[in-house]
């Protein structure tokens, strides 16, 4: 029953915040269907033993702060008994805070002390004023509550503003006053890690250590931004592109910037000559050369494919050497996951091909800046990796956290250190070659 | 010398060519020296590139301006009034920043991914202090932007928005 003591109060609120809210991180890991794989745990342990890096999740703080407190009126039950008379009552002339539990022991959460719009029915004309006792006192009478159920006086707690979104944050807010809190398994498995198989941490490695490579061989960057990038789609794990970033050829020649640009190549678009500007006149790809603009989007679907089986696509040409690790399925995509709408989302997937970076997982080996960060999201891409921070001018992280911005309609998942140390050295190495 | 006024009419035509183009309607003109060295608009559509807004078009112009008659290019975006007919985006504002041009003269705010004022603020990223004016012929900027919106996405795939959630959020 809704009004018993146990039961949540007004649970029925908090749950469709709860799933809105479970829905829109549902968007962001659209297609996941969890690890490929169940696995021994014998092996489970033995491959995380091995590893020296952990994937730390950049999230908002929405995530990693606990809830601000705020002051509210708490009345104290003459009688146990009368709990459930209290909180229905209570609850039908002071609705809200559905994240938190209305009693607590004989404590019965009357309401908080800013002035609320539910309450423009007392006198109070000062928004910002505080309602005091005999107002709050004045409004239960008008409204029918049995002031007689409490005692004379009231208290004034700490409450939390904010409803949790993680458990350890309602762990924290429940030490201040008993919150209503259904975990989310998606946040949950991105915070402790789970979200991602062993199998799937060999692959984010592998191709880690190619944009490891890629760094060491061709980057030439400056203070904005530095590095590598490679673009694969996990739907098969081919990996798509692989750039490195070279600003003495061209100021926004940044690692996403051009790595972008290739995976458009590859739909039959791109903007920038890659060809004329490398030293040597290689051709990036022999087909790739021919590309015309104007005819290949005519084409539609066919133009798009057609150049699929050149990856990938690498600027400078060199880091076409690098060794690849073979393709595989990075994450099973949850087929028809909503099977009313299945039809036109795997049609219209057939029917116009891919759409700029949609659904791709980008590695980096550093954290990007505005500028590219800013591409990305532009790009569509779902997962973004990197090595290293840059605290100069990364807005994954350091100076900002892009993707928790409100208002962008597009939102990905960043996680960092992947390979920490690795890229760490790597970069160093850049450093010294550059400065040498 | 013409006044901004008559600057952002001829990035408003740029606009409008990529409206007729089927791109996102923003045109941009980069002035040095009193001068138009690049007209840019929206080619995304066009390159599959979803980057390819004005700015970076014209940014990609002015380097090859520089390189042809030999000059420092850093030396020259410094000299650069951007106008442009929308606020730059989160990106555009970055990589101008970046170049240190020396201001930005914009029509309408960018509600979506504005990035001078608008959705974030790009210029507290960076140290070089740029010259930033909005809302120069805003409304005609806006309604080219909102004729725009009217038609369909092209490329886009068909049904991105899942039709129960928009329900729920509306």
């Amino acid at each position: 029953m809704r009004m018993t003591y146990r039961g949540s109060f007004n649970s029925d609120t908090y749950e469709n915040e709860g799933s809105l809210f479970s829905g829109l991180l549902m968007d962001a890991l659209e297609g996941f269907a969890g690890p490929l794989t169940k696995r021994t745990k014998g092996r489970e342990e033995e491959n995380a033993r091995n590893r020296t890096w952990r994937a730390t999740p950049v999230l908002s703080s929405e995530f990693t702060q606990d809830s601000p407190l705020q002051d509210a009126y708490v009345g104290i039950l003459k009688e146990k008994r009368n709990i459930s008379k209290a909180i229905q009552s209570i609850s039908n002339i002071l609705p809200g805070l559905p994240h938190l539990k209305r009693c607590s022991n004989t404590r019965l959460l009357l309401t908080t002390l800013a002035y609320s719009k539910e309450l423009e029915d007392t006198d109070k004309s000062d928004k910002d004023n505080i309602l005091s006792q005999v107002e709050l006192k004045e409004l239960l009478r008008n409204k029918e509550f049995d002031l007689s159920l409490l005692e004379d006086e009231f208290q004034v707690i700490k409450i939390p503003k904010n409803p949790p979104r993680t458990k350890s944050q309602a762990a924290n807010s429940a030490k201040t006053w008993p919150v209503n809190f259904h975990p989310d398994p998606g946040i949950e498995a991105v915070i402790s890690g789970s979200i991602f198989d062993q199998d799937q941490l060999d692959s984010i490695e592998a191709y880690m250590k190619i944009v490891i490579e890629a760094a060491k061989l061709e980057a030439i960057g400056n203070d904005n931004c530095h590095g590598s990038s490679l673009v694969v789609d996990p739907e098969d794990g081919r990996v798509l592109a692989i750039a490195a970033s070279k600003v003495d050829l061209h100021p926004m020649w940044h690692a996403a910037m051009i790595a972008i640009d290739l995976v458009a190549r590859l739909q039959g678009g791109g903007t920038w000559n890659f060809c004329k500007s490398t030293e040597n006149k290689n051709e990036i790809s022999p087909k790739l050369k021919s590309t015309s603009i104007g005819t290949e989007i005519k084409d539609g679907i066919k133009a798009k494919r057609k150049f699929y089986e050149d990856t990938p696509v690498c600027f400078p040409e060199s880091l076409r050497s690098i060794p690849l690790p073979e393709s595989k399925p990075l994450w099973i995509k949850a087929k028809n996951k909503r099977k009313d709408d299945g039809s036109c989302n795997m049609e219209s997937q057939e029917k116009i091909g891919p759409y700029l970076c949609t659904g791709y997982w980008v590695f980096l080996l550093r954290e990007p800046c505005a500028m590219c960060a800013m591409a990305l999201l532009h790009s569509r891409v779902i997962r973004i990796f990197y090595g290293i921070a840059s605290e100069g001018s990364g807005v994954l992280g350091s100076k900002a956290i892009l993707h928790s911005v409100p208002g962008l309609n597009h939102r990905y998942q960043v996680w960092k250190d992947v390979l920490e140390q690795e890229c760490q050295e790597a970069w160093s190495e850049i450093i010294s070659r550059d400065s040498s | 010398m013409a006044s901004t006024i008559e600057w952002m009419n001829v990035a408003l035509e740029k606009a409008k060519d990529a409206l007729k183009a089927g791109e996102v309607p923003v045109g941009c003109l980069f002035i040095y020296k009193n001068k138009v060295i690049s007209t840019g608009r929206n080619t995304v559509n066009e390159t599959r590139n979803a980057t390819r807004h004005a700015e970076l078009n014209c940014i990609d112009d002015v380097f090859r301006f520089c390189q042809l008659r030999k000059l420092n290019y850093m030396e020259v975006f410094t000299d650069v009034d951007v106008i442009v007919t929308v606020e730059p985006c989160i990106m555009c504002a970055a990589a101008l920043h970046q170049l240190k041009v020396r201001s930005i003269i914009y029509g309408c705010a960018n509600d979506r991914f504005g990035g001078c004022t608008s959705v974030f603020e790009v210029p507290k990223l960076y140290e070089t202090r740029i010259f930033i004016e909005g809302n120069v012929k805003g409304n005609e900027a806006m309604q080219l932007l909102k004729e725009f919106y009217k038609g369909t996405n092209p490329n886009a795939p068909e049904c991105k928005v899942k039709k129960g959630r928009k329900r729920n959020a509306t």
